[in-house]
């Protein structure tokens, strides 16, 4: 067995406090700062969803205005995708791959610095719009035309929010583009694509997903901008459709960006708590492959009822989405089989994602099929289908590797307690929110409306739903304790308390400014850890 | 694909590829956005196919250089604000595009410096 020597990097002046971390290229602190950016847009999108769901506890308004309300969900819906859902799995890459491919930096990591400001700048820019006397945007995260143009959205707040979003897309293609360098360049001697680390595979589909589909979600919004500015740009009904075109194009392969590397989190945690190797690892890159140019190519089904789509070929590509996804389901069942399983709270947040997005997967099938999203397009049922890929998948995936990697990040172990109090709470909180939802779409509740009329069986289900979002409020005060607590006790974690398989787990916790001192253990698959451990095993049986 | 990713992109782009191929061939679609998007993604793809090929192999000669990084840049800090501060101006005024460009003008003498000392310390 022979150790590998990795390039070292030598740094010209170590950073120290804060104003150190914030303008550090090492990728440890870029890829917290900018984690730690996202979860601050969570909460603040969060409490937008709490919100809109005290508004909709009862029939009649509540707590705030008709346009108040589109002002809420626009900057909820777009806070959670631009400046939580998509920098959060960029963070997690920009943090993980080059521990997990023997890196000793993040390639082009002055881009990636320059990206979290533009994070920052287009998050203030987009909440800026609040303070502006018509307030902020109220046109949808996808702000269709012409509902956004100047005559149905005079407010200034809708500039400001366009510019945050062009801002966001654009430090997301900066990070994506540090990312899929750092793979293709920075790799340790040994560590070929075929054994690059699952998590590590996920974020090269998604750093090429987002490399192929922002550029049109820029050219969207830049003309956009220009069609508020002056006109003519998204003119009659064929320029609302062009719109669309590019605006879904986009919109659609982002679930996935956000997605893939919490689903590489989950098989991570999924092979570490069963003490198995990932389950049929090649296919399982070739179905990441092929459900990332699927997502592609699915785009249109988001304008079935526009009937300017060929619908036979967009409910086509959605529903051959199963194929990929039933691959991966297929081999974390079979990762799990005959494994010794630990159900540590990682793995629970993992099972809890393998549940809900299976719900969030089936009833996409719904809606992938024209008939059927007639019947709920723009309704309620879209909106839990959504959650259930979105906070079933995204949420639980990124609780999965917050518990995961915490104690490689902070050196520090989470408690377990709490852990699983937060698992039960975001478990019940999130079906009791979303689950109602369905019943409420099938039976016509449109969706983007602060009122409903009183006294029919829609006012339970909203109660129902509104209840869940406490919970799950309160599930999120859990976990923010439960950090606080191990802030505070700092308790040790040493550098691999999982037994885990990966190469990160190979260094100290937290990793060394330059990840790995001394050598790294031989790369001879893509569970370096596992290989050792096995032949330890092998060289102590009695021969 | 083992050791090449220039491979595993490739097989994207083939994917991507016959995918739209379906769309336009099979299906006849003929809308300008839904032949040019996913063109632009094949072939931007098959670029990045090129690209990372070279590279990996530039990587695999350098593989044990030692390399230099500055731990901290406040130039690439100050290029990120200040594309907030142009763009945002758009909307504000031009003055803050002026602010914004000088300021950009500024971090990229200073990402010039940082590289220029990098080069010095190979």
């Amino acid at each position: 067995m022979t150790a590998v020597d990795v390039p070292r990097s030598s740094t010209i002046r170590p950073h120290r406090g804060l104003v150190g971390t914030l303008a550090s290229t090492d990728h440890k602190a870029l890829g917290a700062g900018l984690f730690v950016t996202a979860f601050a847009f969570f909460l603040a999108a969060g409490v937008l969803a709490l919100l809109m769901r005290f508004e909709l506890a009862r029939p009649h308004l509540q707590l705030m205005t008709l346009h108040g309300y589109d002002e809420l969900f626009t900057l909820h819906g777009s806070t959670m995708f631009y400046l939580f859902a998509t920098p959060i799995a960029m963070a997690a890459g920009v943090y993980l791959v080059p521990l997990q491919i023997g890196a000793a930096r993040l390639r082009w990591a002055r881009l990636g610095l320059a990206a979290w400001w533009m994070v920052i700048g287009g998050g203030l820019c987009m909440w800026l719009g609040f303070l502006t006397e018509q307030g902020a945007a109220d046109v949808g995260w996808y702000a269709y035309v012409p509902l956004s143009d100047m005559p149905n959205s005079p407010s200034i707040g809708t500039d400001y929010w366009i510019i945050g979003v062009i801002l966001a897309a654009g430090a997301a293609i900066a990070l994506a583009a540090c990312v899929l360098a750092t793979i293709v360049t920075e790799r340790a001697p040994g560590m070929t694509m075929l054994r690059l680390p699952v998590f590590s595979w996920t974020m090269v589909v998604s750093c090429l997903m987002v490399l192929t589909a922002f550029p049109a979600l820029i050219v969207a919004m830049a003309l956009l901008l220009a069609q508020r500015q002056w006109g003519g740009v998204y003119t009659g009904s064929a320029g609302a459709f062009d719109y669309q075109h590019l605006f879904w194009f986009f919109g659609h392969p982002v679930v996935y960006v956000v997605f893939f590397p919490f689903l590489g989190a989950v098989a991570e945690a999924i092979a570490t708590f069963s003490g198995r190797r990932w389950f049929g690892y090649k296919p399982f890159v070739v179905s990441l492959l092929l459900f990332a140019a699927l997502s592609m190519s699915v785009w249109g089904h988001h304008m079935f009822t526009t009937s300017s789509v060929e619908n036979r070929y967009f409910s086509l590509t959605s529903t051959a989405l199963l194929v990929p996804a039933g691959i991966e389901y297929f081999d974390a069942l079979a990762t799990m089989w005959r494994g010794r399983i630990r159900l540590a709270t990682p793995m629970l947040f993992a099972l809890g994602f393998l549940v809900l997005f299976v719900i969030g997967g089936v009833t996409g099938i719904f809606v992938g099929s024209p008939p059927l999203d007639y019947h709920v397009t723009d309704s309620y049922f879209i909106v839990a289908h959504f959650h259930y890929t979105l906070f079933g998948g995204s949420v639980m995936g990124l609780f999965t590797a917050i518990y995961l990697w915490w104690p490689k990040v902070t050196g520090t172990l989470l408690s377990e307690r709490l852990g699983r109090w937060h698992f039960w709470l975001t478990m019940i909180g999130m079906n009791l929110t979303f689950f109602p939802m369905f019943f409420l779409g099938w039976d016509g509740m449109p969706r983007r409306v602060a009122d409903y009329p009183a006294g029919t069986s829609w006012s339970t289900l909203n109660a129902l739903s509104s209840a869940g979002s406490a919970l799950l409020a309160v599930s999120v005060l859990v976990f923010l304790w439960n950090v606080r607590r191990s802030w505070r006790r700092r308790v040790p974690a040493g550098p691999d308390p999982w037994g885990a398989q990966t190469l990160e787990w190979a260094t100290e916790s937290p990793p060394p400014r330059e990840n790995f001192v001394g050598a790294l253990p031989p790369v001879r698959s893509y569970a370096p850890l596992q290989d050792l451990r096995e032949q330890r095993e092998l060289e102590a049986q009695p021969a | 694909m083992s050791g090449r990713p220039g491979i595993a992109f490739l097989v994207w782009a083939a994917l991507l590829g016959l995918l739209a191929a379906v769309l336009w061939a099979v299906f006849e679609e003929e809308d300008l956005l839904s032949v040019l998007m996913p063109a632009f993604a094949v072939a931007l793809t098959a670029a990045l196919a090129l690209g990372g090929w070279r590279a990996a192999r530039r990587a695999a000669v350098r593989a044990f250089a030692p390399q230099a990084d500055p731990d901290t840049s406040w130039p690439a800090v100050l290029a990120g604000i200040s594309l907030v501060l142009v763009l945002l101006g758009l909307e504000v005024g031009t003055f803050l595009i002026f602010i914004g460009a000088g300021l950009f003008v500024a971090g990229a003498g200073g990402l010039m410096r940082e590289w220029r000392a990098e080069r010095r310390t190979r």
